[in-house]
């Protein structure tokens, strides 16, 4: 802290992308990442001089991941409502409106973290937004592919919230664009997921002749043996957007078919925040339909079977009687 | 009391107050461009909370396709659905109507007119058709012409000119064959490219679709967009209303014109977002012009193509009227 206290921006950028961004991906818990960025985005802003662009895209990201979980926990909760409170009528619906209001404001703040993110990418390089690209040295790309992550959930976020901070809708196509300038095979194919996310949720956006889906699944498929499934995530999360249930189910069963060996340790943390995403729309889709969560990532309602009841020996009629006429004579009392 | 009278007792407590009541569960396909994240979902979403406390549960389910959504709607897989008037304009022709090209000019007048079909009782009789029942009608913005050379501003200069138009929408179609241009068939996935690409010289689209279709492409320097309103689209809310329970159409009605302004809102920051320069003001002299011709349109497919209600075109010119008599139409009598 005191070398970040002392340094200019440049050195700030260095010591949190080469040490803490490097060592915290190695972290399998993220929640201790997220609280991270959010303790440490403020001063890093206010240390330097200029702000340390790239230092500040890694932590508003986390900082918004912790925001997103609160913002998804709020949502379930409204869910859960809506499936299991089985008194019905006004109480019920301020119990949901309440959840639901309590998520408003958690995507909010998810939604101005990952923005702040998205800022600062464009700041440290101009025109990554417009198919230009700048000049990126291999060190600087985590960064700028964390900054276009947060350029997409941003959106999201902003949207869920019912557009409060009025996030631009043209975000997709941009961030498609700064997609381009990383290197797909070094970050596990998310640069080509969210290029074909964009084109998806854009229509018409697409190249002639392509299938924005399709790409999509090919990209997630590329990730899922690249170590890192970060882009299986991207198709679960936008599948769940347009209401495409089919391939959220199909990408959740593709995302635990991975084998955990195959995972690459020294990003550990960008998979593990690709399975809570992946978990979360579990949940969103145990909790619809059971009025729970996801028990075991992997099963899904749609799984069960109908009970097998066998063969009705009884031809329809209740072996034990109608049980209104007859009535069982009470038990000897004990001596 | 014995344990007989005791357990009879309790048993016609439990019927007279129920432990739990069980929500009848329906659902809506609601068609949002932006899906899960839209403006639209989002109203919706909130809908569908106040409906529970009227004793249904509302599944609402995002579809980023409109036909889709609409042919579900009709194979009953949705008990209700949300589409454009146009769409939807097979079930109900007089709800349709309201987006008639002309007929509303502004946002005045259209909100006018959707307080007075929530709340007359001779709309409500209209709304309903083969119990597919209108119940709300959410701004999706004014329709403006895109066009990319400002110097097409009048009936006219639109000769010969090549039109991207919706091939689903009859009256878009009839239109421009009627001024003399070029009808070229475009879906929504199609029209942001063809115009930004200049397979067209104009489309015509309402402000949301402006920046995630980067329509600042097509206008490039030579380019705008016409302030004059071609129509006014809305995203309708249909239910079968058998499926629901007695007195859910009124309450939906009055639930959905409460949450006019805040869609109204959503589209006037959209139209913002289009800059100034962009804008191309019609001298009142010509507007006149495209208020006549808008007249012919109308009449024509109210006469000749069936594709507009006459009940609906007459309240729309009494408001059109009523804010300005000094309108030549006015002193006639053909609506």
């Amino acid at each position: 802290m005191l070398f970040v206290s002392v340094g200019c921006a440049a050195k700030v950028d260095r010591f949190t992308l080469d040490r803490v961004v490097k060592r915290a991906g190695a972290i399998d818990d993220l929640v201790m990442v997220c609280e991270l960025g959010v303790s440490l985005a403020h001063g890093l802003r206010a240390l330097p001089r200029n702000d340390p662009h790239r230092a500040l895209i890694s932590a508003e990201t986390v900082a918004g991941v912790c925001a997103q979980q609160d913002a998804w926990e709020a949502g379930l909760s409204a869910a859960r409502a809506q499936a299991n409170l089985g008194q019905l009528g006004i109480v019920r619906a301020a119990e949901v409106t309440d959840a639901t209001l309590a998520a408003d404001r958690h995507h909010t703040l998810a939604a101005g973290r990952f923005e702040r993110a998205w800022g600062h990418l464009v700041a440290q390089h101009p025109g990554i937004d417009t198919g230009t690209c700048p000049s990126i040295r291999s060190r600087d790309e985590v960064a700028v592919l964390l900054g276009l992550v947060s350029g997409t959930l941003a959106l999201l976020h902003d949207r869920a919230a019912g557009g409060p901070l009025g996030v631009p809708l043209d975000r997709p196509l941009l961030v498609a664009r700064g997609a381009a300038c990383l290197e797909d095979a070094r970050w596990w194919s998310t640069p080509s997921a969210l290029q074909a996310g964009a084109w998806a949720t854009v229509p018409g956006s697409a190249p002639e002749g392509v299938d924005p889906w399709a790409l999509l699944d090919e990209a997630a498929a590329r990730g899922d043996t690249s170590g890192t499934r970060v882009a299986r995530a991207v198709q679960v999360l936008l599948a769940s957007n347009a209401g495409r249930t089919a391939d959220v189910e199909a990408g959740i069963r593709a995302f635990v078919a991975v084998p955990p060996a195959s995972l690459d340790p020294e990003w550990v943390l960008l998979d593990r925040y690709a399975a809570t995403l992946v978990l979360h729309q579990s949940d969103v889709l145990w909790t619809a339909h059971s009025g729970h969560r996801t028990e075991q990532l992997g099963t899904l309602p749609s799984d069960a079977a109908p009970a097998e009841t066998g063969p009705d020996w009884f031809g329809g009629d209740d072996p034990f009687g109608s049980g209104v006429e007859e009535e069982t004579a009470p038990p000897e009392s004990a001596p | 009391m014995n344990l007989k009278t005791l357990f009879a007792a309790l048993l016609s407590l439990a019927a007279v107050f129920p432990v739990t009541a069980q929500a009848e569960t329906r659902s809506i396909c609601v068609f949002d461009p932006a899906g899960r994240s839209g403006d639209f979902f989002h109203l919706m979403s909130k809908y569908a909370v106040q409906a529970s406390s009227w004793g249904v549960d509302v599944e609402i389910k995002p579809y980023t396709d409109e036909e889709t959504a609409a042919k579900d709607y009709e194979a009953g897989q949705c008990d209700g659905v949300v589409a454009t008037g146009v769409r939807l304009q097979r079930f109900n022709r007089f709800s349709s109507t309201i987006e008639a090209v002309g007929g509303l000019p502004d946002y005045g007048l259209l909100q006018q007119m959707v307080r007075t079909l929530a709340t007359s009782a001779g709309a409500s009789k209209k709304l309903t058709s083969n119990g597919h029942a209108t119940v709300g009608f959410i701004p999706a913005g004014a329709v403006y012409l895109f066009v990319r050379d400002k110097a097409i501003d009048t009936v006219p200069e639109l000769a010969g000119k090549r039109i991207a138009t919706l091939d689903y929408d009859k009256a878009s179609t009839f239109m421009v064959g009627r001024v003399g241009a070029v009808v070229v068939p475009a879906d929504l996935g199609s029209i942001g490219p063809k115009f930004n690409n200049g397979d067209v010289d104009a489309c015509y689209v309402s402000a949301p679709a402006y920046k995630p279709f980067e329509l600042q492409r097509g206008i490039g320097s030579s380019g705008g967009v016409i302030r004059s309103p071609l129509a006014q689209a809305t995203l309708q809310v249909m239910l079968r209303a058998e499926r629901f329970p007695e007195g859910f159409v009124d309450k939906s009605r009055a639930d959905l014109l409460g949450r006019f302004d805040t869609a109204l809102a959503h589209v006037k920051k959209a139209e913002a977002d289009i800059p100034a320069s962009s804008w191309i003001d019609v001298p009142a002299d010509r507007q006149a012009e495209w208020a006549a011709m808008f007249q012919g349109v109308r009449v024509q497919l109210r006469d000749d193509v069936g594709a507009y209600d006459g009940a609906m075109l007459k309240v729309m010119k009494q408001l059109r009227c009523g804010k300005d008599g000094a309108r030549s139409e006015c002193a006639e009598s053909k609506e």
